[in-house]
């Protein structure tokens, strides 16, 4: 009889333990509008990771606790304009937006918490993000990436595209890195935030508005030269800024 | 004569002869001669008078100079025990000074061990956060690991293997960019020939870019003469090649 109760209390115990387990697990959700909310109330900061394979990408970030996905060419009584699944896992604070069929090309826009760690990519598409305060990686192919208002760490990459990046007026503490090939970097910077630039580049111009206090240089480029190497620091000084450009210029503005 | 005819006869030569007769020339001789030994000057004192003087005065100067010296003695010490007061204060100071000196180099080293200690569990803990950044997903978060490992002075084996392979396989160009500079910074004796190494199976034109910089910037006179010997085998787009050859002829 004993062993009988020390059974029951086995299997009572493995089915009742995976329950938290299971609770945290990643929900799946279809979308089954043009507008879906997702709330995450969570500690952690959202991570959200969009991929569109032939759209633009537009993220805002503002005090939340949700993130709104808006599809733009999603059509409920269309096959191939309404296959869209979100996978939100609260345990790992994470979302991801998976599109398919005619989807896949459809411009997207989000509005996350304004801390939310981002990773988006596209290909032929723009990516345009504003006050986005996480961590952030972008990276398109035949884009542009405009990134306004940036506090936060960033590794942006684009091929045959140009990189915008401008800083929020607080500035920013953390390291930020630029790359295009085939296509101008701009970074402004709001008067009197401190940096350390870290420029190079082939075939292209360098032009700076701001003052610079160059640290490692083999010279600003020279007339015959088609390179770029300059290590300098912006008022002051402060987080590192890579700006790697081939076949693009790359400048340095001021925030008027 | 006895001494009251000496007497008497004394006393008739001062009164003038009263009782005698003074018709006496040797009585008036004597009488004059008696007179003028009143205008002789003082009878010198007798040695034995002169010494016991000179005894008493010999004694009072002692006295004076005894009691000089004892008055001379209570002034003057106050001023001398503040001299040995201050000589025993200095040589107290020199004696603290070698104390302390010594105590100094003591804890110098005790301080340098510490200092060495700390240097170490920094470099440690450096270590410890780089790698783990490195196995993030987000791409800043790597490339912050490798701005961190980049600073550790005696990187290990597995730190240098985790930052080539990050260099090798990492999905984001952008970190791909920031282990290049890693690998040049920690790789000081061999740097230039992993990097170099590694040129020709880097896709992205940037990343080539940033080995052909690093590896200028590393690499000694020499290396830099190898490092244009062996990209001639190497097959670099034209603007890669303008971009070394304008490096190398900075040298």
């Amino acid at each position: 009889m004993k062993f009988i109760y020390i059974a029951k209390l086995g299997v009572f115990c493995l089915a009742v333990l995976p329950l938290p387990w299971l609770a945290a697990e990643e929900r799946s959700i279809d979308v089954e509008s043009r507008t879906t909310v997702v709330p995450h109330a969570g500690d952690r900061p959202i991570r959200i990771a969009v991929y569109s394979r032939d759209g633009d990408i537009e993220i805002r970030g503002e005090e939340r606790d949700s993130v709104e996905v808006v599809i733009e060419r999603f059509d409920p009584r269309d096959d191939d304009r309404r296959r869209a699944r979100i996978d939100y896992d609260p345990g790992d604070a994470s979302l991801k937006l998976k599109l398919y069929g005619d989807l896949k090309e459809s411009n997207l826009k989000l509005t996350a918490p304004s801390n939310a760690v981002l990773q988006l990519r596209t290909e032929d598409g723009n990516i345009e993000l504003s006050d986005c305060f996480g961590e952030i990686e972008v990276s398109s192919v035949d884009g542009n990436i405009r990134c306004e208002r940036l506090r936060g760490p960033a590794a942006v990459h684009t091929v045959d595209g140009d990189i915008l990046l401008r800083m929020a007026a607080s500035g920013t503490l953390h390291a930020i890195s630029a790359a295009t090939v085939d296509g101008d970097i701009v970074l402004i910077i709001p008067k009197g935030v401190g940096a350390e630039v870290d420029a190079s580049g082939i075939d292209g111009d360098f032009n700076c508005e701001v003052p610079l206090t160059m640290r490692h240089d083999s010279g600003l480029r020279k007339r015959d030269s088609s390179s770029i190497r300059i290590k300098a620091i912006v008022n002051g000084g402060g987080p590192r800024i890579s700006l790697k450009a081939i076949d693009g210029d790359i400048t340095i503005r001021e925030e008027k | 004569m006895n001494e009251k005819q000496i007497d008497a006869f004394i006393n008739e030569l001062t009164d003038g002869g009263s009782e005698s007769d003074s018709s006496d020339s040797e009585t008036t001789d004597l009488r004059k001669l008696w007179g003028d030994l009143g205008d002789l000057p003082e009878e010198p004192l007798s040695n034995s008078r002169m010494v016991s003087e000179f005894q008493v005065r010999l004694a009072a100067y002692r006295e004076g100079w005894d009691a000089a010296r004892g008055e001379l003695e209570s002034q003057k010490s106050p001023v001398e025990s503040r001299s040995v007061l201050r000589s025993l204060f200095l040589y107290g100071l020199v004696a603290a000074f070698a104390v302390g000196i010594f105590l100094l180099g003591i804890l110098s080293s005790g301080w340098s061990e510490g200092v060495d200690r700390t240097a170490l569990e920094l470099a440690q803990t450096r270590e410890a956060l780089a790698l783990s950044l490195l196995s993030q997903d987000s791409a800043p978060r790597r490339m912050a690991a490798l701005s961190e490992a980049s600073k550790v002075q005696s990187p290990s084996r597995e730190l240098r293997d985790a930052v080539l392979w990050t260099l090798d396989n990492d999905a984001s160009v952008n970190v791909r960019l920031a282990a290049v500079e890693a690998v040049g910074a920690l790789s000081s004796e061999n740097g230039v020939d992993l990097l170099v190494g590694r040129l020709q199976a880097q896709a992205s034109p940037l990343v080539k870019m940033e080995i052909i910089r690093i590896a200028l910037q590393y690499g000694s006179e020499g290396d830099r003469q190898a490092l244009i010997q062996r990209l001639d085998t190497v097959e670099l787009p034209d603007s890669l090649q303008a971009y070394l050859k304008e490096g190398t002829s900075k040298i």
